[in-house]
């Protein structure tokens, strides 16, 4: 018999052993899965961890996976710490990459560096913050649910690109050449607009990541320092209690699907300026990534926590680049998803051992008994 | 060539046939949703379960009709088994439904085990060795325009129709369907009316899902081998993503939603014209002030109008003064920020009710039984907050709260008050009412009061012509009397603590929430060489009994004695008598062995 009881207190060092103990299970399981498929797990394991974060371009390719996720994961982590489902980072970010690249085409390459930067990424994090704003608007004057109104914009918005690049001559399209007549595309970003790297030793470290690890620490000090940062919590927990002390919900919510959007725009941006240098409106470009959807994974997994966020977008950024790695003819793609999605059930189910006590056997029983 | 022949109806009929796998997984996803599971993992399922479905048309043997009914089965199974992870995770794990979704479309997705299974089995660009036709099962199908169009599909499509009924009727009108619909609405009520909530949430996810796989034995006819790119899900347009989400949305919006089963239950309320408007209970403000008056019942106009009172009274928030309404009068709310500022106010207006933790003005208030013009929030006013020791007095601010004097310093010094303290409403009242509010109010049953009288509490009461004590049991004048004068404020109780073993006890129909049906304090007062008691609710103010100490066997019978109790709606006088009488022993065996 099992019984599955509250914890009246959670330990503190249960909630950083409990995820890596998840992992481990998770490892576990993956073994078996790979044995049975006829692979090496020791094998499979060392070449995850090679691929990932064994060396500095291991760690370049791992950061620019990263990088998108990271924000992604911020602007889920924003919301969802509100009890506001934003699912539409993903559209957000391709209208922040379309306002990003739109501002980098219209201003041309003849300004300063800087000046470019602070254009890409004001005009990237309006677009995402205008087009979070819409479910926002909804859910807080209409009361839609916003879980469905920003899932359906993500189509709106991936359909909205594709339009402006594919079907039609909008200013973004490139038309210079026979061959981008032929196979559209934007018009790409000039060498020197694009965004700068740091460079310590080897490593390469895109403007973007370092832009989202400072978004992770002002995030981080609006939700532990400042009194929104409290509403925030306190609209989260109880909607009912925050309003009885006054706070008004209604603002709230618009402000933080505002900078949730605005997050997921800043993605768009540092994805048009650090890494591809066009809106990459093809069907194998941003829209094949899934960088919405696996940054609300990230940002579940980091419990909301920025710093966490960070963290685990790399982590995560660092199995899709093993995963890339890993896949070919000897290494089927589809057990490369099937492994990530191991370790997401494995730390997901994780949580429950940290606000739950699991009882087996006969102390079950006595427990069972003794609380009528 | 016929009508039947045209492109319009063409159209129409492989609009039925492209709808039909959209209908599977929709159905699908209107379970999950009834029982309250947001499924964003429909995706992985059935791309799963297209996998597999197609896997069984390729491999199992017999008769046409025999492989595509094992095949449906196949696909359905393998649906069943991603639901059950799905719900293995949500409802029994209780992750996060939207992250456990995703995760399983990462899981079982076009890059993850649809993929591999479709690859690994053989299944990619091969062509389908068994596909559906069109039956004509009604005779119907020359019928022009709608022949083609409803009656001649193939027996998927009928069968997502005849799903449709199964599923209204299990919802609407069978108990399981129903108890789905419940724990959806409303999980905490299913429970108490004994229903599994996480039975029928996980019941439900199975089956659900297992239907909607279904849908993609349909691919076979129209494109008869699987497409390679539909698996990786990178096809343009109205791809399965976008399939997914529209499931989500239409089960959400599409299924009466109109009549929930909660908003059949409420009863509209009906306010008689010229009745009072009720001030909502919940509608407190966090000083304990209700901010915004909220009407009952659909009277639009009365609300409009208060709530423009009450839109004018949040933008004058940061004022000291607010305007409230209750009881369909305007009220005024003063917030003075210092003592000197309180007692200026309630100079001016002595008809000024003094409010504190509210724990028992705003009872008043709710139930519509006081209808001040003028509420003194005196929650922003400093002077009367905590305690302090003057002298080897202690002096207990008005706005101390049961929970401050549950623990620390005022604990150790008048443990009786503490223990009194402790059995005051919940942690919620406890945390906002206060000694001062129990002065105020001064009903027989305060709790805060015998521990007090038996200390030799003396009230301070200040008025802006000046300050004076007076003994407890002179301020006491009668059931929720003092005796303070109209533009005095109790500003503290001072208590010199005897130190002596004390005791506090009550009697209520239960542990905890309760208005004392009688109440006792104790103190043996070795210093004095006396024995004190004190008692509530068993008269008109709270009672005192001293006596020396050698005496204290007595205690029993001089309690009852002279309490004066009544018959109300808590009890009996003879069993208030008799309760006392047993309290004061166990207290005597309590603070004297």
């Amino acid at each position: 018999m099992i019984a599955i009881e509250r914890r009246l207190k959670q330990p503190r060092w249960l909630s950083y052993a409990v995820p890596f103990l998840s992992v481990a299970v998770a490892f576990g399981l993956i073994a078996l899965v790979l044995v049975s498929t006829g692979h090496d797990p020791w094998h499979t394991y060392r070449r995850i961890f090679t691929a990932a974060f064994d060396g500095a371009a291991a760690w370049n390719d791992t950061l620019t996976l990263a990088t998108p996720l990271v924000f992604t994961g911020l602007a889920a982590a924003v919301a969802f710490r509100m009890q506001l489902f934003n699912i539409g980072a993903e559209g957000q970010l391709y209208i922040g990459a379309l306002c990003a690249s739109g501002a980098a085409i219209w201003l041309g390459p003849h300004h300063a560096l800087v000046f470019t930067i602070l254009a890409m990424c004001v005009c990237g994090a309006a677009g995402g913050a205008l087009w979070a704003l819409i479910s926002g608007a909804l859910k807080a004057f209409a009361r839609t649910s916003e879980i469905l109104t920003s899932l359906m914009l993500n189509y709106v918005a991936g359909l909205l690109i594709t339009y402006l690049i594919f079907d039609s001559a909008s200013p973004w399209r490139d038309v210079s050449t026979i061959q981008t007549q032929t196979f559209p595309q934007s018009i790409a970003l000039r060498p020197s607009q694009f965004w700068p790297t740091a460079s310590p030793g080897n490593l390469v470290v895109p403007f973007g990541f370092l832009l989202a690890v400072g978004i992770a620490v002002g995030l981080y000090v609006l939700f532990r320092l400042t009194r929104f940062g409290f509403e925030m919590n306190v609209i989260g927990d109880s909607t009912r209690a925050a309003r009885y002390a006054g706070m008004r919900a209604r603002r709230k919510i618009l402000a933080v699907m505002g900078i949730s959007g605005a997050v997921a725009g800043l993605g768009g941006a540092s994805q048009v300026g650090d890494f591809s240098h066009v809106l990459d409106a093809s069907p194998q470009g941003l829209q094949a990534a899934n960088y919405g959807y696996t940054g609300i994974v990230v940002a579940a997994l980091g419990r909301y926590n920025p710093f966490a966020v960070v963290l685990v977008g790399v982590l995560l950024g660092g199995l899709q680049n093993a995963g890339f790695f890993l896949q070919g003819a000897d290494f089927p793609s589809g057990l490369v998803g099937v492994m990530q999605g191991i370790i997401l059930f494995c730390t997901l189910g994780g949580e429950l051992l940290i606000r739950y006590r699991v009882r087996f056997g006969r102390r079950a029983a006595a427990a069972a008994e003794a609380t009528p | 060539m016929g009508v039947n022949d045209g492109i319009v109806v063409e159209v129409l009929a492989q609009a039925v046939l492209y709808g039909t796998p959209i209908l599977f997984a929709a159905l699908g996803e209107l379970l999950a949703e009834r029982s309250g599971v947001l499924n964003l993992g429909v995706e992985g399922m059935m791309l799963v379960g297209a996998a597999m479905g197609f896997w069984g048309v390729q491999q199992a043997p017999g008769p046409e009709w025999l492989v595509l009914l094992l095949a449906v089965g196949t696909a359905a199974l393998a649906g069943l088994v991603m639901s059950s992870i799905f719900a293995f995770l949500t409802v029994t794990l209780r992750a996060s439904q939207i992250v456990s979704g995703l995760a399983l479309t990462i899981f079982a997705g076009g890059l993850g085990l649809a993929s591999y299974l479709g690859n690994d089995l053989g299944l990619a660009n091969v062509p389908a060795k068994h596909q559906f036709s069109e039956i004509d099962v009604f005779g119907l199908a020359d019928l022009p325009v709608v022949g083609p169009i409803l009656f001649h599909q193939n027996a998927l499509v009928y069968a997502s129709w005849a799903l449709v009924v199964l599923i209204a009727f299990y919802l609407g009108r069978t108990r399981p369907g129903l108890n789905v619909r419940a724990v959806g609405e409303n999980p905490g009520a299913a429970d108490a009316m004994g229903i599994s909530v996480a039975r029928t949430g996980s019941a439900r996810a199975r089956r659900r899902c297992a239907r909607r796989d279904r849908r993609r034995l349909l691919q076979p006819r129209d494109h008869p081998r699987l497409d390679r790119r539909r698996l990786s899900g990178r096809r343009r347009g109205l791809d399965c993503h976008c399939a997914r989400d529209l499931l989500v949305l239409a089960a959400r919006a599409l299924p009466g939603r109109r009549v929930s089963l909660r908003s059949a239950l409420r009863r509209p309320a009906v306010r008689a014209p010229g009745a009072p408007v009720r001030v909502d209970s919940d509608v407190l403000s966090h000083s304990g002030v209700p901010q915004r008056a909220a009407v009952p019942g659909h009277d639009r106009r009365a609300r409009g109008r208060l709530d423009r009172v009450g839109a004018a009274a949040a933008r004058r928030t940061r004022r000291a003064r607010n305007t409230v309404c209750a009881g369909g009068a305007l009220m005024e709310v003063l917030s003075p920020k210092s003592l000197e500022e309180a007692l200026r106010i309630k100079a001016e207006h002595p008809e000024a009710v003094a409010i504190q933790g509210g724990t028992d003005v705003m009872v008043e208030l709710n139930f519509d039984r006081r209808r001040p013009e003028v509420l003194l929030n005196l929650n922003e006013v400093g002077e009367l907050r905590g305690c302090s020791r003057e002298n080897g007095r202690l002096r207990l601010g008005s706005g101390l709260t049961y929970a401050e004097a549950m623990a620390g310093g005022v604990a150790e010094a008048l443990p009786a008050l503490a223990e009194a303290s402790r059995t005051v409403g919940s942690p919620q009242i406890r945390a906002r009412g206060t000694i001062g509010g129990n002065l105020g109010t001064a009903s027989p049953a305060g709790d805060a009061l015998p521990p007090l009288l038996v200390e030799g509490a003396e009230v301070e009461l200040a008025s802006v012509r000046g300050v004076r004590t007076v003994p407890l049991g002179e301020f006491l004048v009668g059931p929720k009397r003092n005796a303070s004068e109209p533009d005095e404020l109790i500003t503290a109780a001072w208590v010199a603590p005897s130190g002596g073993p004390q005791t506090f006890m009550k009697v209520g129909p239960r542990n905890a929430m309760v208005i004392a049906v009688c109440s006792l304090a104790v103190v043996a007062d070795r210093e004095r060489g006396e024995l004190r008691a004190a008692f509530g609710s068993a008269g008109p103010v709270v009672g005192l009994v001293s006596f020396p100490l050698v005496d204290s066997g007595s205690l029993p019978d001089r309690v009852a004695e002279a309490a004066r109790p009544i018959d109300d709606v808590r009890g009996t006088a003879a069993y208030r008598r008799h309760a006392l009488r047993v309290l004061a022993a166990r207290a005597l065996e309590r603070i004297l062995t």
